[in-house]
């Protein structure tokens, strides 16, 4: 390199008007050069004032460019396409700066547009697949005392800008996820894998609904699906406390009403949904990835089967006692006669979500107030007992509650006084009747509008899932004290 | 991705077939896309990058753009090489859309268009992708965009 120094007035590099004193000295400088340019981990060349690329350069610079043969190649058109417009029209004005003799060299490499620049590789289609950070660095050469010549070297930066970046990102991120660990950590690992299969289904339940729309004209069915399953997905965030799901959740709802409220619906009104719908996709993506670092330490403090069982029962206590104490409602539990072990594996999902969606609507719709049941003669805390039994083939669920039925009556009464042309008959609506009527989706009445729309959606959905599994629900009124639900599931069956 | 970015795209595209032929297209319901491809016979493919990465192409059938060459070109015996830059025509529309829109900050590459029903398009990996259909005259298209 001294040698190189030494003879800086004498390099030559075969460029033209150059002088050469010493035809060896020469011969052996540029044996050094094409060493240097053959081992050089960076490109390097040298570029004239046409901006036109020189013979001699690093076999690195083909590499790092991707481009071969680039003696003569003009600089700026090698840019094109594989930089911001913008950044290559900066380049020009730069470079025009740095064949300016009269101007600072080091002034103007303040201006260099290509430090770290992200440099696009195409494909075979021509369509930028990858792409590296590159840092350009200019330098002028003098040759006869003039700076007509720029050495450029390139350095591959790949490596430490996206280091950089994903430092950065991890900072961005770090509070959202600490919130979002913060939110999880209280969930009972299995509990919160259930939850993540149950957003998973519903999502993919709306993702099919809006992909199998093609040209529907009921778009109102459509909407009213991907509420129902928005519904889901919050109550069971809801139940489990996960308040960034509940408000991401309550944020699409929102949406979905908004839509509903829309006399005239088309195809792009149907953006703020699918663009909600990709948003919930990512968050379950990145909550799950979180789930993955930290069923680590699960792990190593796995529960046994008894336990997990357990968890049933005590997340259907953890509802009980929120909604009852959110509803101002006294309840008794009794789940003596249930048994979670007995359960299959592959029912227990549904199980709970049977008996979730059965005591909440137990709670909602079923038990009066303590005020209420004091005038009625009944205790003022009201029995929610369920049981399970196996039995033929079949897993039987059990749901009685002490509640009283006539709310369900008047909600019969008033759709036959509103919608006379369901032919319903005039004499008893129990039993079937009654049961038909709460499968019937989106029914609407007055002042109880959401309590009936929502019962029903539930309703349909739990006939749905069970006409999935083969099952069937039987529901019995007693009389007026007691109001009891029967599930049952093959056993053999799936 | 958000919902102005996909209105304009949708806008973009669906403005074209008003433009040219004076009949609306009408725009299906948008859907997130999945692995199972989504190409039909003459696909026009868009590259962004810069900013933001991704890519948006047009993709449609042989039946549409013939019956589109009848009404820009007046052809009915439209050749394969008149629909196949009739979908370049059309990519070039929603890039040159795009390019004004987003300005120089970003990268519009020249629409590459590809001939049959491809295995599918190869999108940038870890990137929603929003399919929104796209029907004219009874023909159907889609329009498959993919940005960060």
């Amino acid at each position: 390199m001294e040698e190189f120094d030494k003879n800086k007035k004498d390099f030559s590099l075969g460029f033209e008007n150059t002088e050469i004193t010493n035809g060896d000295k020469t011969s052996e400088l540029e044996k050094i050069t094409n060493t240097i340019l053959k081992y050089a981990r960076e490109g390097i060349f040298f570029l004239n004032e046409d901006l036109n690329m020189h013979s001699h350069y690093s076999h690195a610079l083909e590499e790092i460019l991707g481009i071969h043969y680039l003696t003569g190649k003009n600089f700026i058109n090698l840019l094109e396409n594989r930089i911001p417009s913008q950044i290559i029209e900066n380049t020009k004005e730069y470079l025009e700066l740095m064949f300016r003799q009269d101007l600072d060299e080091d002034v103007i490499n303040e201006l260099n547009p290509l430090v770290e620049t992200e440099f696009f590789y195409e494909d075979e289609w021509g369509i930028w697949t990858s792409s590296k950070y590159l840092s350009f660095n200019f330098k002028r050469v003098a040759t006869h005392n003039k700076k007509n010549h720029l050495l450029v070297t390139i350095h591959d930066v790949t490596e430490k800008i996206l280091l950089t970046k994903k430092v950065q990102q991890i900072e961005e991120h770090t509070q959202k996820q600490m919130e979002w660990l913060v939110n999880i950590l209280h969930v009972e690992p299995e509990m919160l894998k259930e939850f993540f299969i149950g957003v998973e289904h519903e999502l993919l339940n709306m993702e099919e609904i809006l992909k199998n729309a093609k040209d529907t004209k009921n778009h109102r069915e459509l909407i009213e699906n991907i509420y129902r399953s928005l519904f889901i997905i919050k109550g069971n965030a809801s139940l489990l406390d996960l308040r960034f799901f509940t408000d991401k959740t309550n944020q699409f709802i929102n949406k979905v009403l908004k839509l509903k409220s829309k006399s005239d619906l088309s195809g792009t009104d149907f953006v703020p949904i699918v663009v909600s719908l990709g948003d919930m996709r990512e968050i379950l993506k990145e909550v799950q990835t979180i789930f993955k670092r930290i069923s680590h330490f699960h792990n190593h403090f796995r529960v046994k089967r008894a336990y997990e069982s357990e968890l049933l029962v005590h997340s259907l206590k953890t509802l009980i006692t929120s909604l009852s104490k959110q509803l101002g409602k006294g309840i008794r539990f009794d789940y003596r006669d249930f048994d979670a072990l007995a359960i299959p594996y592959a029912y227990r999902q549904m199980v709970r979500d049977i008996l979730f969606l059965l005591v909440r609507n137990a709670i909602l719709y079923g038990v009066e107030d303590p005020e209420q049941r004091k005038s009625a003669n009944k205790n003022p805390s009201a029995l929610i007992k369920i049981s399970s039994i196996i039995n033929n083939g079949f897993l039987g669920l059990v749901l009685k509650h002490d509640g009283r039925i006539d709310r369900i009556e008047r909600m019969i009464q008033k759709l036959v006084t509103y919608q006379p042309h369901e032919k319903l008959p005039e004499s008893s609506l129990e039993g079937m009747q009654v049961t038909q009527l709460l499968f019937t989706p989106n029914v609407q009445i007055d002042d109880e509008r959401e309590i009936v729309a929502s019962y029903s959606m539930d309703m349909e959905l739990l006939k749905k899932k069970l006409k999935e599994k083969g099952g069937r629900l039987k529901i019995t009124f007693t009389s007026e004290e007691c109001c009891e639900f029967k599930v049952l599931l093959p056993l053999k069956k799936n | 991705m958000n919902e102005t970015d996909l209105h304009f795209f949708i806008d973009s595209t669906v403005n074209y077939f008003e433009e040219i032929t004076g009949e609306r297209a009408v725009t299906g319901i948008p859907y997130l896309k999945g692995k199972e491809p989504v190409v039909l016979d003459y696909s026009g493919i868009i590259g962004i990058s810069g900013k933001r990465k991704g890519c948006i192409y047009i993709t449609t059938t042989k039946e549409m753009l013939k019956s589109l060459a009848s009404i820009i070109l007046d052809d009915n015996e439209a050749t394969l090489e008149t629909v196949k830059d009739l979908t370049g025509e059309i990519a070039n529309t929603i890039s040159g859309n795009v390019r004004e829109a987003y300005g120089s900050s970003f990268m519009i590459s020249v629409p590459v268009v590809v001939e049959g029903r491809a295995k599918d398009i190869r999108l940038p990996e870890q990137v929603q992708a929003f399919v929104i259909p796209i029907t004219w005259q009874e023909n159907k298209s889609f329009l498959v965009v993919c940005l960060e």
